[in-house]
């Protein structure tokens, strides 16, 4: 436990993340200690759950995967995903040319579909460049995105989990977390998928939470 | 026909075409009486629902045309006496029904309209009750929840969420209230200042309220006489008044008051000038901002405001409706602050108004126009969009008389716009519109019934507070509304 107080001191003090860590580190740090299972956990009782709309949807997922907002995803190459084709699906509004005056109250039947698709593209893209980058990887830092993804329960593959909750969600996996995402590491028949592959989809899993996309 | 023609036959047809629809959809005697949510309050005054506002039609009405009432309109309706006049007897039936239970929900009539929730709707409950398990080891869902409200707080007005490392530091020792209290001001304060705030989200609160056009606005690339290109108004002005007066602790009552106009400089850095604006942009049909110092109201006579509202109307109906709308928060296309004035509506420009049915909303309505009347909109000279003329209602509407049209906002005579603002600044409803704007855009509704109370202190400490926007956020932001997971 001081290790772990003196680790997230420094981590302070220097303003950085988990950066430069490894593996073993990362996952150390993790708070593992506590299960959460969602379905034991007392609902809210208020009607104040707020949708986070485009704006701050792109920059938390441009934020927490290191990428320029106009690289997380482009409609055909061409035009913004977020800013211009999907922005009112994502709580957006464009009075000057469109007309439209106000966002939508609630999210639109599209809505799911196209978070999903610019999450997708930008945890894709993220994965790929990490693959490309090697040891200069970013984001997926803890694994090598090549070879087989860590068994879940692995040190690398909690890490790689407790990595995408400390970007998305700004605080540290439970145990109950660590395990269903690292599960990702294997297809439905038991296999192990490519790390690059497990990568994009702990990815996804995460910033398709409910937890990042509402607050 | 010209374009002015076809825009002026245009406002014409909706005027008529609505009363015409309202008349013939009128059954023989049962009307909506416009005077009831101002009853209600003289009877109630405390009801949340009269705290710088007037009750909505939907407490007693399923529709107002034709008019149709819900469980606790009926019970009113069925106390009703023909020999009282209807001021008389709605008073008498709301004591009368009080203890009464009139759609059967378990709550009282007068606890619903005192808890805000609608006495004739089983649907409508409060929702303060905590009836189920509280246990969340995330989040505490029965108190205030710093960390809670930190990411919410970063979220609406830093534009992004906290990182880890800013929420690790958020946290730390000591994490009693009074220092997570501390942290979270801090960073608003610094959010508030900063340019996602200032330039990317507080200018889209004032959309709807400036309603920009491309086409016809600052950068519009339609041509009309070959090279001119049809600009009636530069709203960057109208979004530059709006940045100023809710930012830096400024006094928000500027957004009707102010006197001057905003450049913004290359480094975004926002001056004020002192004048009139002569014409600016290249190939515009008009541009600048015409109108004299001495008539100026604010974000209500901007050129663009006049432009877009007034448009060709002689009696601008619209531009009054928008600003009662836009900065006192009541619509009354939605029924909403109605007061009707004595012997209104005059109908001076004929157009049947004066149906009963019409009547309803234009005896609120046109008497808040009159001011507005002295301002040109649209026209054959560009020159005048935007200008005060008080020659202007005379030309226009036949039969014309200062003496007769006079001007009433919130039961008040006004004998100008600039007056007419100076009125609205000064009332509750002005003050509860700004906390219900902020309001909404931190919790995407307004505050619920069970929410009155911390929702009142709110706008009421504006005053105190120099009527500043950052102020009343950050009271905002202390309030279980926002920090209540």
């Amino acid at each position: 436990m001081e290790t772990r107080a003196l680790a997230l001191a420094l981590c302070l003090a220097l303003a950085c993340s988990s950066d430069d860590k490894p593996a073993d580190d990362i996952a150390a740090d993790a708070g593992t200690d506590q299960a959460v299972d969602p379905q034991e956990a007392a609902a809210s009782q208020h009607p104040n759950l707020q949708w986070k709309r485009f704006a701050a949807f792109e920059t938390d997922l441009a934020q927490a995967l290191a990428l320029e907002p106009d690289k997380l995803c482009k409609e055909f190459g061409l035009e913004s995903c977020t800013r211009v084709v999907h922005l009112a699906p994502l709580g957006g509004h464009e009075p000057f040319k469109t007309g439209l005056l106000e966002p939508s109250a609630e999210p639109l039947a599209t809505t799911p579909s196209v978070v999903d698709r610019i999450v997708l593209s930008a945890c894709s893209s993220r994965a790929g460049k990490d693959r490309e980058a090697g040891k200069m990887a970013v984001v997926f830092r803890a694994i090598d995105l090549t070879k087989a993804a860590p068994e879940p329960g692995s040190a690398e593959n909690k890490a790689v989990v407790t990595e995408l909750y400390r970007r998305f969600l700004a605080r540290d996996p439970d145990a109950f977390e660590l395990s269903r995402v690292g599960t990702l590491a294997h297809d439905e028949a038991g296999k192990a998928v490519q790390g690059d592959a497990f990568a994009a989809l702990a990815c996804f899993a995460v910033a398709t939470s409910t937890e990042f996309l509402f607050f | 026909m010209s374009l002015p023609d076809l825009l002026q036959k245009r406002g014409a047809f909706w005027v008529f075409g609505a009363c015409a629809l309202a008349s013939a959809a009128a059954p023989s005697v049962a009307r909506a009486m416009p005077t009831a949510p101002a009853i209600v309050c003289a009877t109630y005054p405390e009801l949340p629902d009269c705290q710088g506002q007037l009750p909505d039609c939907a407490n007693c009405h399923t529709s107002i045309d034709p008019p149709r009432w819900n469980a606790f309109g009926e019970s009113l309706r069925a106390m009703r006496s023909e020999s009282d006049p209807f001021e008389t007897w709605l008073p008498k039936a709301l004591r009368a029904v009080a203890a009464l239970d009139a759609d059967g929900d378990g709550v009282s009539n007068l606890e619903e309209l005192e808890q805000g929730t609608s006495p004739g709707d089983e649907q409508s409950v409060s929702t303060d009750e905590m009836t189920g398990p509280l246990e969340n080891p995330r989040y505490d869902l029965a108190g205030y929840d710093a960390p809670f409200a930190f990411r919410r707080m970063s979220i609406l007005y830093c534009g992004r969420s906290p990182s880890y490392a800013e929420m690790q530091a958020f946290t730390k020792a000591p994490a009693d209230a009074a220092a997570l209290k501390t942290r979270l001001h801090a960073a608003l304060t610094k959010c508030l200042d900063g340019a996602a705030w200032q330039r990317d989200i507080l200018p889209r609160l004032a959309d709807k309220r400036i309603r920009p056009l491309y086409a016809a606005g600052p950068d519009s690339d339609v041509l009309i006489s070959g090279s001119l290109r049809l600009v009636i108004g530069d709203y960057n002005y109208d979004y530059r008044l709006w940045r100023h007066a809710l930012s830096g602790d400024r006094d928000a009552r500027e957004l009707l008051t102010a006197q001057y106009h905003l450049e913004e400089k290359a480094d975004g850095t926002l001056v004020k000038v002192e004048g009139t604006i002569a014409p600016n942009l290249p190939n515009a049909l008009t541009s600048g901002q015409p109108l004299d110092v001495a008539h100026r109201a604010g974000m209500i006579t901007t050129q663009w405001f006049l432009s877009i509202n007034t448009m060709f109307s002689a009696l601008p109906r619209t531009s009054a409706a928008h600003a009662y709308r836009s900065y006192l928060g009541a619509d009354i296309s939605m029924s909403e602050g109605l007061r009707p004035v004595a012997g209104e509506p005059l109908d001076i420009d004929e157009k049947g108004v004066a149906q009963e049915r019409c009547a309803v909303c234009h005896s609120t309505l046109d008497p808040l126009s009159y001011a507005f009347a002295e301002y040109d909109g649209l026209g054959d000279n560009p020159q005048l969009y935007g200008t005060f003329r008080p020659e202007r209602p005379a030309e226009l509407i036949p039969g014309w008389s200062p003496e007769a049209q006079k001007s009433v906002l919130l039961g008040k005579p006004v004998a100008s716009v600039v007056e007419w603002a100076e009125v609205a600044v000064a009332s509750d409803e002005f003050k509860r519109n700004l906390a219900d704007i902020f309001f909404q855009h931190a919790l995407g509704r307004s505050a619920t019934g069970a929410e009155q109370e911390e929702f009142a202190a709110l706008w009421q400490a504006l005053p105190a507070d120099g009527y500043s926007a950052n102020k009343l956020i950050h009271r905002l932001v202390d309030t279980d509304a926002f920090g209540r997971p």
